[in-house]
């Protein structure tokens, strides 16, 4: 499918509007200098991705120190080399101030464009996860148009969350292996899991998309599958290891020292910095006894990464539910979450919408996401700043917030497994080998079933 | 012949030893006590009680370090074992008012300040002798200097505002650009010496810091100016600044000093109110030196002052401006003023224990002159907190210069770690008119390292006359852990002074030194009246220290954090493993799930064997 062919279908003038008016706006809102409002919130913006830190680096460096001097900065190099440039071509074109708001702006657009061509390009490639689409669907439309007005991307944008950088790469590089492109996709995974660490392990998902594109599973036999398919994972292995290697060595080149290997992964597995945020680690590490710091913080990482290997095994056949199901783990238990990472796994979920639809606790996470966005600035007021309440106010939204997330990825999970189980059963049942096809009825009548 | 060869290396060894010792070293050591009283406005009471020790030695002779006479044994062997060049302690409780009261004497900080010049001294690190350091002082003194190496980090070293005090083989001239060092006559080089600056606003000083002050002087407090020092008087006061300082000084000065002697001076300045003595008809206040610091016989009368047997100087000074301006009237009357006629002056080597001075003094509570306060101090500075709440913050000083001509300033402060600093929104203004760091002739910054070091910041600049020089910096206020907080958490933290050192011209203020440098061999004051005429003397003065208080966690939820996050955490691993190792059964089509896993493969053998049944299905 080429690009031009595209355009035609899908409601792409509607999709011009969404992105227009979107635009419009977050330009608004900057211009309005609400990013001084959102920068300074931490459920928008963490110590790894403050962009008023990314400035402290910055003017460290004009002042002839190493931008990781101190405790500051904590921004991985090439962000900091980024919006050099940009402040470099912004004195240059005489633009004013607006020119670092706006890479932000065009970061989210690009974002919402590369949703809805990944929403086209599912269904082609991984026809498990989705449905065809017919050419005048909105799901495109409304994926793009999703993760656009969410207010959790709106706030994240608007705070100027250097987040949004590492939805990018981590968007990028689902859309690459979805297109077949092992470089560019594994590349954007790399990329992401130099700017936040823990990406690392959607690189497993990715090799599995890219093997569904390169090596469909409807037109082989199941048997030889493994070796065809060893050289692919292998060449994967490669070219992410490469391409780590080559970023860091760029960011080494940047600034002529490792100094930021200690200063950004150093900084986000320690957790040196305990300023609240939604996750957990904060009070927990503010709380927690000394001698016991070091193994709950072995504890707390590990975690993160434990559940990779199991559920790659269990979703093999879904390794687009796989990658959401990783983003949301990692958004939820990460040393320093942000709205930006819910939001990432939030845009991810209207591709998953048919499995979705059998989720039983959707109106409580939903109702529980708004509970939490309302409060979680009001119990920071009163603690804060009005002192008429504690750090246990802040602390417990957190905990509902966390316990949402969780029961949203269990709750889909085990949808999932039972939709599975019931094709496997339609599959031993009907015999037939137009598995595709009738696989979807069928899970659509179980769903019901099932509701 | 035997005897002749000892004759011959006998004469070998003193001709060696001859020509080594070319300098001739006087092996002496002195004690000296003065006090200069000096009334300031509103009926206060400034004291200030100066002891030096001299020591005339061969510094360069490790032996010298094992023989004391009136010099501290255990400040000696300090020094040696340390490396100290030159070190500064004070311990200060109150503010001193600069724009009322003047300059004081020696200014200080809010808490304890520790500055020392290292020379780094073979196979040890200067971090090491440092830690020796503060590790020692706080065991003489019983404070928490052990402090400035562990919890709070207080240490830093400044480029520019401190430079040595004594002149000896320091090799270093007024460019502040130069680090001072030590300069070997053998081989023509330099060692560079190694500033480390400690400061701990937040510690309180008491009798048990003074105890072990008073028992470094030779006639302790049993006779002397000593016998004024009494615990119970000293702490009730406005102002109290207790300190020591150690150099190496050369007298006469001159640029070549071969012989340089150790000094130690031990300084007390006190501000008392002593309104209470008004007699309200004549608007004076008439008070006893006895009655000041309390050490009034059964009979009524104060034991009376006189001279420490050890001491070689001991006498009592007066302002001879105050004694215009209040009105001073003394009794006894039997004073004399000093050669430049700018103090008045009792000589307690005159009196004796049965011949004791009881000196009364007699002074208006108001002083006649209208105009003093601008006057006094021609550089002020103040610093404040601005912002509100416990996330973020900031930081404002000014600094005023009074004075009819351009002054040049350098600032320091050092602001630790728990307030993370950003260098990128300091502003500077002097009237109203905005600066950018290029334009100060001197700009230095150095961001925190969290739980290890402060955040520093000095600049220099040139403070035109009658103007104000305006900063202020963003901070935000980090979380601590539990541990971090100090007892009383919801009190806040303690933010050190920032040092202001302004380059002053003694001839052009008169009020400034010109009263307190003329001492005829003040020691503290000597050298900086000695070097050369025409030179700006730096002058430092402190701003306030500031409260700042941090967000704080609940201290009583340590195991209901730990129980709450740990059961989300389970839960969310249960839920997991449950789904993950779950194998959904194909109960509802009646159909019976055969799992082909080699674990249930031999169950059923094994239960058709039991059954008796032989492998019939599998």
């Amino acid at each position: 499918m080429n690009q031009s062919h595209e355009n035609r279908f899908y409601h792409f003038k509607s999709f011009i509007f969404i992105l227009i008016g979107s635009g419009f706006l977050r330009f608004i809102l900057f211009y309005q200098d609400f990013n001084q409002l959102f920068s300074q919130r931490n459920e928008i913006t963490t110590p790894l991705t403050s962009f008023k830190r990314l400035q402290e680096g910055l003017h460290l460096r004009d002042n002839g120190l190493s931008p990781y001097t101190g405790s500051v900065c904590h921004q991985p190099p090439l962000l900091l080399f980024l919006f050099d440039m940009v402040a470099y071509i912004d004195q240059w074109c005489n633009f004013g101030l607006i020119l670092p708001q706006m890479v932000f702006l065009i970061v989210d657009l690009l974002i919402a464009i590369l949703l809805r061509q990944i929403t086209i390009l599912v269904p082609t490639v991984l026809p498990m996860e989705m449905k065809p689409l017919t050419t005048s669907s909105n799901l495109p439309n409304i994926t793009a148009a999703l993760y656009l007005f969410n207010p959790f991307t709106l706030f994240t944008c608007i705070g100027m969350s250097t987040i949004v950088f590492n939805n990018l790469s981590i968007i990028l590089s689902l859309y690459f292996s979805l297109k077949g492109s092992i470089l560019k996709s594994v590349f954007f995974v790399a990329l992401s899991s130099y700017l936040s660490t823990y990406p690392i392990i959607s690189i497993i998902p990715i090799a599995l998309i890219l093997k569904e594109k390169l090596y469909p599973t409807t037109n082989k036999a199941v048997v030889g599958k493994s070796q065809s398919h060893f050289g692919l994972y292998l060449s994967v292995f490669g070219v992410f290891i490469l391409s780590l290697g080559y970023i860091l060595y760029f960011s080494y080149q940047l600034f002529n020292s490792w100094d930021f290997i200690e200063k950004v992964y150093g900084f986000t597995f320690f957790v040196e910095d305990l300023t609240p945020n939604i996750g957990l680690f904060w009070y927990y590490f503010i709380e927690v006894f000394d001698h016991f710091r070091n193994f709950f913080l072995f504890i707390f990482q590990y975690h993160i990464f434990i559940y990779t290997i199991p559920l790659g095994f269990r979703l093999k056949g879904h390794p687009l539910f796989y990658l959401w199901v990783l983003c949301a783990i990692i958004a939820t238990f990460k040393s320093y979450p942000a709205l930006g990472d819910t939001a990432l796994h939030i845009s991810l979920l209207p591709l998953l919408y048919e499995p979705l639809k059998g989720v039983r606790y959707s109106f409580i996470v939903v109702v529980v996401g708004i509970y939490v966005t309302v409060l979680a600035p009001i119990l920071w007021q009163m603690w804060i700043y009005q002192g008429t309440g504690n750090a246990n106010f802040y602390y417990t939204i957190n905990l509902v917030f966390t316990l949402s997330q969780v029961l949203l990825i269990v709750d889909s999970l085990s949808v999932l497994l039972k939709l599975d189980y019931l094709c496997k059963i339609n599959k031993n049942q009907g015999n037939s080998s137009s598995i595709t096809t009738n696989n979807n009825n069928n899970v659509q009548v179980e769903n019901d079933k099932n509701k | 012949m035997k005897w002749i060869e000892i004759a011959i290396y006998f004469v070998f060894i003193n001709v060696v030893f001859s020509t080594s010792n070319h300098i001739k070293f006087n092996e002496s050591q002195s004690f000296y006590e003065e006090m200069i009283l000096k009334p300031l406005p509103k009926g206060k009471l400034m004291t200030h009680v100066q002891f030096t020790t001299e020591w005339k030695s061969n510094f360069f002779d490790q032996s010298t370090f094992q023989h004391y006479d009136l010099f501290p044994r255990s400040i000696g062997d300090l020094i040696n074992r340390v490396g100290i060049e030159e070190l500064e302690l004070v311990f200060t409780q109150g503010r001193w008012n600069y724009a009322e009261w003047g300059y004081p004497v020696r200014a200080s900080p809010v808490g304890v300040e520790l500055v020392a010049w290292l020379k780094p001294l073979p196979g040890k690190d200067i971090d090491a002798q440092w830690r020796e350091l503060t590790h020692s002082l706080s065991g003489f003194f019983c404070a928490s200097m052990q402090f400035l190496h562990q919890v709070t980090h207080h240490t830093s070293s400044p480029n520019r505002s401190f430079r040595p005090d004594g002149k000896s083989n320091i090799y270093y001239n007024d460019d502040e650009s130069i680090t001072p060092g030590i300069f070997n006559r053998a081989d023509n080089t330099t060692t560079a010496l190694q500033l480390r600056y400690g400061i701990l606003p937040r510690e309180s000083v008491c009798t048990e810091n003074l105890t072990p002050w008073i028992k470094l002087l030779p006639c302790r407090e049993q006779s002397g100016i000593g016998k004024l020092l009494n615990p119970l008087k000293l702490y009730d006061v406005h102002y109290h600044s207790m300190t020591i300082n150690i150099r190496k000084i050369c007298k006469p000065t001159s640029h070549d000093c071969l012989a340089p002697s150790m000094e130690i001076i031990q300084s007390l300045t006190v501000v008392n109110d002593v309104s209470s003595f008004t007699n309200k008809e004549t608007g004076r206040i008439d008070l006893n030196i006895d009655q000041l610091f309390g050490k009034i016989t059964s009979s009524g009368s104060g034991t009376g002052l006189y001279s420490c047997p050890l001491a070689s100087e001991s006498r009592i000074y007066i302002p001879t401006k105050s004694m215009d301006q209040y009105q001073i009237s003394l009794i006894p009357a039997s004073y004399s003023p000093t050669a430049n006629k700018q103090f008045t002056v009792f000589n307690l080597k005159n009196y004796s224990k049965s011949n004791s001075l009881k000196l009364n003094i007699n002074w208006l509570k108001n002083p006649l002159s209208p105009t003093l306060g601008s006057i006094n101090a021609p550089v002020v500075a103040h610093s404040h907190l601005t912002g509100y709440g416990q996330e973020r913050g900031g930081l404002a000083i000014q600094i005023f210069n009074y004075h009819h001509s351009a002054i040049n300033i350098t600032y320091y402060q050092a602001i630790p770690w728990y307030l993370r600093i950003y260098f990128h929104t300091f502003s500077f203004m002097i009237n109203d008119k905005i600066y950018t760091d290029r334009d100060l002739s001197y700009h230095y910054i150095m961001p925190a390292e969290t739980r290890s070091s402060p955040s520093t910041l000095e600049l220099s600049f040139e403070l035109p006359p009658n103007s104000v020089a305006s900063m202020s910096i963003d901070f935000d206020k980090v979380f601590l852990h539990y541990t971090e907080h100090p007892p009383d958490a919801n009190r806040g933290f303690d933010l050190g002074s920032g040092v202001v050192t302004c380059h002053i011209q003694p001839e052009s203020i008169p009020t400034l030194h010109g009263e307190s440098i003329d001492l005829e061999w003040s020691p503290l004051l000597y050298t900086k009246k000695s070097s050369r005429d025409n030179t700006t003397i730096p002058v430092r003065i402190y701003t306030e220290g500031l409260l700042i208080t941090l967000p704080t966690p609940d201290f009583s939820m340590l195991y209901n954090v730990i129980t709450l996050t740990s059961t989300v955490f389970a839960l969310f691993f249960g839920s997991m493993i449950n789904i993950l190792i779950r194998r959904l059964k194909d109960t509802f089509n009646g159909q019976e799930f055969v799992s082909d896993r080699p674990i249930a493969k031999i169950y059923r053998k094994l239960m058709s064997f039991v059954d008796g049944t032989s492998s019939t299905k599998n």
